[in-house]
């Protein structure tokens, strides 16, 4: 084991707690002053992203920076970015700011509450950096509910009665599994007297007792990261919160359930000692049984969303897969399919939003022909699409290749055929949509062009002259740069770290993994 | 000078760069976009000719570099098979470029056409000049999305269909490919090509990875039953785009196929777990219904597409079965199949620009009005049929000499037979065009500018140009390629 080094620092503290306070401060007084609403989430995402991305030089040379809060005793907050947490915490926080970004242009100024979608938004934040930046599962707990409990609100911001009843369900599944960890969390401390992430393992003995908190940890987990059976809030959820939140969640939120199993398996019971027990035997049947489901139910989606969210179970499923097969390249994989997933499925949601924006329908069938008003946007979306699909050299490739070998390391073929499955069902799903974006509809004749052309609905507010020769004014009909440029990043976001010389996320990965084994 | 372990990184980036340089400038200047294609594919192929002197010196030109990390880094190599692939992709690049202006002047959205046209290139150089699989799967998946965009180009149903079932396949066959990858460096630690056979040993892992080169490479190549997506992406695909699917693309399984073999199990290995006798079987069956469906067509672009199926067969019974000879004959049949259904698929395309027709039947009498091109396409159906001194009687011949070697002369006969169902289909296409009366415009010369028809008389010449010199350079490769790979 390699030797770390901690040290006190308050930086960490500092990016959970800006998000929070601005959240609270923009909740009381954003509706009378609404000009701060755009400073106040911009700003209190940027540093959050730039003291994350300050972590990198002590982290990557071995020293976490860590605090000790001497509050809510016996236990005790405390926080510590080591490699997994650094790197869970610098993808929120991107993805916060990328998408905060968007989602003030995207819920502009005549959205209804709209301080109050950003206040959550914020607080939603605060607690997913909280849950990256944890050092021990009390911590952890405490963030992680937190965050599921703010999100209810972003989920119910219609307030339409499908909205409310989309938040109920999510509510109510939040609730199971804030007990359940609850319970989880409580054996563990029982048993051992500590919670925390500076150890790979807390030398739990085998009884009825750990086993019953590791089906907690399991059934808490899965209902974050929607693990079939207990997918069954999301599909609703997504297609009824808003683009945004939904994007938020996708990214960020189901992945601090993944990332919490990670930390279950590495430190609270220890690769070793569950090596010993079939109990992850079961919750790789269960993965392999979400990723086929999500993805034969996302092939029979017709609405947008609704797929993407279907289409997230299946790529969740990957990860839970990877952290099930125990074994340290699995691992790596299952880690690195986090950032994968979080670029492929972000690109996949903000393009959407600008499709939608641009046909004003969410229905698949009615976005024949639009690559040729947005070439930028389903270019990005193309890109995120055939990421997905896991080709080379796009990231999903690279979390595959892992899992791949790491299931082929434990003899399973099957496992192997399933990723192949499912990739083989992503691009069933996807790639129509890209190839019908483009072909098929020549320059002039895509359905809406006419009504478009000719100054009908058109949501971007942009004048539109003449007809869509793409071959000269390829920019003309695309959504404005705040809009775009998030979309952008994201789509260059799903192969740049496999085209440097060195895979930065992987590299760190690879040295957290290690600690485990 | 530039130094040849550069060269495949320099084709690669000129490529790249070239294409979104030609798509800005085929938007804004028609003519100069389409000189600017040509030349970059020209100076490619120049590129390509200076790697001649070191392979000939026996070397294999290794890159210096390695790019990308993605899990394992990217690298370069060069030995005698990826020039010989790369000299024919180069200079059928060359003459499809110099033919698309002409063939292209109705189409839509020609700026795309020839951006893809230059990946496309890109992604087949990069095929065969990978270093490992890592870098073929790179290669061989981007491969499939910019030649998808070419296939369907024309947009018109049946294109979008035939493209998605070519799009389709070849990510099914892409991840047969990643399969069979992650297998190879699970078992072997590495995937580098020209090491030694990566796989020593046999084993059900071995046995599940060559299944998946075998549906991977099948599927590309148009092997029975994997062969179904090829009848229609052939005559779907603008003319010259059929030409390189025909002439190059589907080589590209073959050339995968040859790695497999050779860099991947090695012969013993194959010998021993006998999966050679698999894909004989798999080529034996691929020839005949290529064979018997091209009977059947009357499209002329389909029965040059199931012509394709059966011609690929070749190529995979001279690597079935395993003999000096017989690979010498797969490897050079490559060279050969490239010209002479090059040349083919440009002249169908020339006669669908100048006169509209598809059908073979609707062909009366077109020898006399298009006459350069028509006596092009004999000289190649001659070379089809396999007739002395064409090309086509070089590769059979050495298949042949190969199947004795192996001591199977049943082989022979199939090859026979096979050159009369050649003959059969080929003939009455000529015979119709210069001995029956045409049913109108009977007095019209309608050969195509020279654009068009200078690429067909250069493919057509070569189709027994070579063959007439003292120094024959496809089959001198061939014979130290297959030298090579059999240990000789």
């Amino acid at each position: 084991m390699e030797m770390t080094t901690i040290f006190t620092n308050w930086l960490p503290l500092a990016t959970v707690l800006l998000p929070f306070l601005a959240g609270l401060a923009l909740y009381l007084i954003g509706e009378r002053k609404p000009g701060l609403i755009n400073p106040l989430v911009l700003a209190s995402t940027f540093l959050p992203f730039l003291f994350a991305a300050s972590f990198y030089p002590p982290v990557s040379a071995g020293l976490f920076p860590s605090l000790a809060l001497d509050i809510l005793p016996p236990v005790g907050l405390s926080l510590r970015v080591d490699y997994l947490s650094f790197y869970a915490l610098l993808l929120f926080a991107t993805a916060g700011l990328i998408v905060s970004i968007y989602a003030l242009h995207y819920l502009g100024r005549d959205e209804a509450k709209r301080h109050r979608f950003f206040a959550f938004q914020l607080l939603v934040l605060s607690g997913c950096y909280g849950v990256a930046a944890a050092g021990d599962f009390f911590t952890f707990y405490l963030f992680f509910e937190f965050m599921s409990i703010m999100f209810f609100v972003l989920v119910a911001h219609n307030q339409s009665g499908a909205a409310i009843r989309a938040a109920y369900k999510f509510l109510i599944m939040t609730i199971i599994a804030g007990v359940t960890l609850f319970l989880a969390v409580a054996v563990v401390y029982w048993e051992t007297g500590t919670l925390t992430f500076a150890r790979s393992g807390l030398g739990l003995e085998n009884s009825n007792l750990v086993l019953i908190a590791f089906i907690g940890f399991i059934v808490a987990f899965g209902i974050k990261s929607a693990l079939f059976p207990l997918h069954l809030w999301l599909p609703d959820a997504y297609s009824e919160a808003p683009l945004p939140a939904a994007t938020i969640s996708s990214m960020i939120m189901l992945k601090t359930g993944a990332y919490g199993l990670i930390r279950v398996y590495g430190n609270i019971y220890g690769i070793e000692h569950l090596s010993e027990t079939d109990w992850s035997y079961y919750l790789l049947i269960l993965a392999g049984f979400t990723i086929l489901f999500g993805s034969i139910v996302a092939l029979a989606q017709k609405d947008l969303i609704r797929r993407l969210a279907y289409s997230g179970i299946a790529q969740v499923g990957y990860i839970i897969l990877g952290i099930a097969l125990m074994n340290e390249l699995a691992l790596v994989g299952a880690a690195y399919h986090i950032l994968a997933h979080a670029f492929m499925k972000g690109a996949l949601f903000l393009c959407a939003g600008l499709m939608i924006r641009e046909s004003g329908s969410r229905a698949i069938a009615d976005l024949q022909g639009i690559g040729r008003k947005l070439p930028v946007t389903m270019i990005c979306f193309g890109v995120a699409t055939v990421t997905a699909v896991g080709m080379p050299p796009f990231n999903i490739f690279i979390s595959k290749w892992h899992l791949g070998l790491g299931a082929l390391a434990v003899e399973s073929l099957v496992i192997v055929l399933i990723l192949l499955a499912s990739s083989m069902l992503n691009a069933t799903y996807y790639l129509p949509i890209v190839t019908r974006a483009f072909l098929g509809a020549g320059p002039g004749s895509a359905p809406g062009n006419m009504e478009a052309e000719t100054g009908g609905t058109n949501p971007a507010g942009s004048t539109k002259t003449g007809n869509y020769h793409r071959s000269r004014l390829p920019l003309l009909s695309e959504a404005p740069a705040s809009l775009l440029i998030p979309v952008i990043i994201l789509a260059l976001g799903c192969f740049v770290f496999g085209l440097t010389p060195v895979n930065l996320p992987l590299e760190l990965i690879e040295k957290g993994i290690a600690l485990y084994f | 000078m530039l130094d040849p372990s550069n060269i495949p990184a320099v084709i690669l980036i000129l490529l790249i760069t070239g294409s979104i340089a030609s798509y800005y400038l085929t938007c804004r200047s028609q003519v100069l976009g389409e000189n600017l294609v040509t030349v970059i594919t020209l100076v490619v192929f120049g590129l390509a000719l200076l790697l001649i002197p070191p392979i000939n010196r026996g070397e294999t030109v290794e890159s210096a570099y390695s790019f990308l990390s993605l899990p394992l880094a990217v690298s370069f190599r060069v030995d005698g098979l990826s020039l010989y692939m790369g000299l024919l992709i180069s200079f059928l690049w060359v003459l499809a470029a110099r033919y698309s202006p002409g063939y292209m002047s109705h189409s839509h959205d020609r700026p795309r056409y020839y951006a893809f046209l230059l990946l496309a290139q890109a992604t087949n150089m990069g095929v065969v000049f990978a270093a490992d699989l890592v870098g073929f799967l790179l290669f061989f998946e981007l491969m499939a999305i910019t030649s998808y965009f070419l296939v369907a180009h024309e947009e018109d149903s049946y294109a979008l269909f035939a493209g998605n079932k070519y799009l389709y396949m070849s990510i099914a066959g892409g991840l047969g490919l990643f399969f069979s990858l992650l297998i190879t460096y699970h078992l072997a630690g590495q995937t580098a090509f020209g090491q030694g056979p990566l796989i020593t040993e046999p084993s059900s892992l071995a046995m599940a990875a060559f299944i998946g080169f075998l549906v991977s490479f099948g599927i590309k190549a148009g092997m029975f039953p994997l062969h179904v997506w090829l009848p229609d992406a052939h005559p779907a695909a603008p003319a010259p785009v059929s030409a390189l699917l025909s002439g190059i693309m589907i080589k590209i399984g073959a050339y995968g196929l040859f790695r497999a073999f050779f860099d991947v199990f090695g012969v013993e290995l194959i010998r021993e777990m006998g999966l050679h006798g698999i894909t004989l079987t798999l080529s034996v069956i691929t020839i005949l219904l290529g064979s018997a469906m091209a009977l059947l067509q009357d499209d002329l672009k389909r029965r040059l597409a199931y012509s394709s199926i059966a011609q690929i067969g070749y190529i995979l019974l001279g690597l079935s079965l395993l003999t000096d000879r017989a690979l010498t004959g797969a490897v050079f049949h490559i060279f050969t199949h490239a010209m002479m259904k090059g040349c083919l698929f440009l002249c169908a395309g020339a006669i669908i620009v100048q006169t509209g027709k598809r059908k073979i039947s609707a062909m009366k009498g077109i020898g006399l009005q298009m006459p350069v091109t028509m006596i092009c396409f004999t000289l190649a159906t001659l070379s089809m049929v396999g007739i002395p001194p064409f090309n086509g009687f070089i590769s059979k011949l050495q298949l042949a000499m190969g199947a004795l070697d192996a001591g199977e002369p049943a082989y022979v006969f199939l090859l026979i037979l096979s050159s009369m169902l050649n003959a059969a289909y080929y003939f009455p296409i000529v015979i119709t065009a210069f001995f029956a009366a045409p049913e109108e415009n009977a007095g019209l010369k309608l050969d195509a500018g020279s654009g068009m028809t200078v690429p067909i008389g250069i493919l057509a010449a070569l189709t027994f140009l070579l063959a007439l010199g003292p120094y024959n350079l496809p089959l001198q490769l061939s014979r130290v390629i297959s030298g090579g790979f059999m240990g000789l």
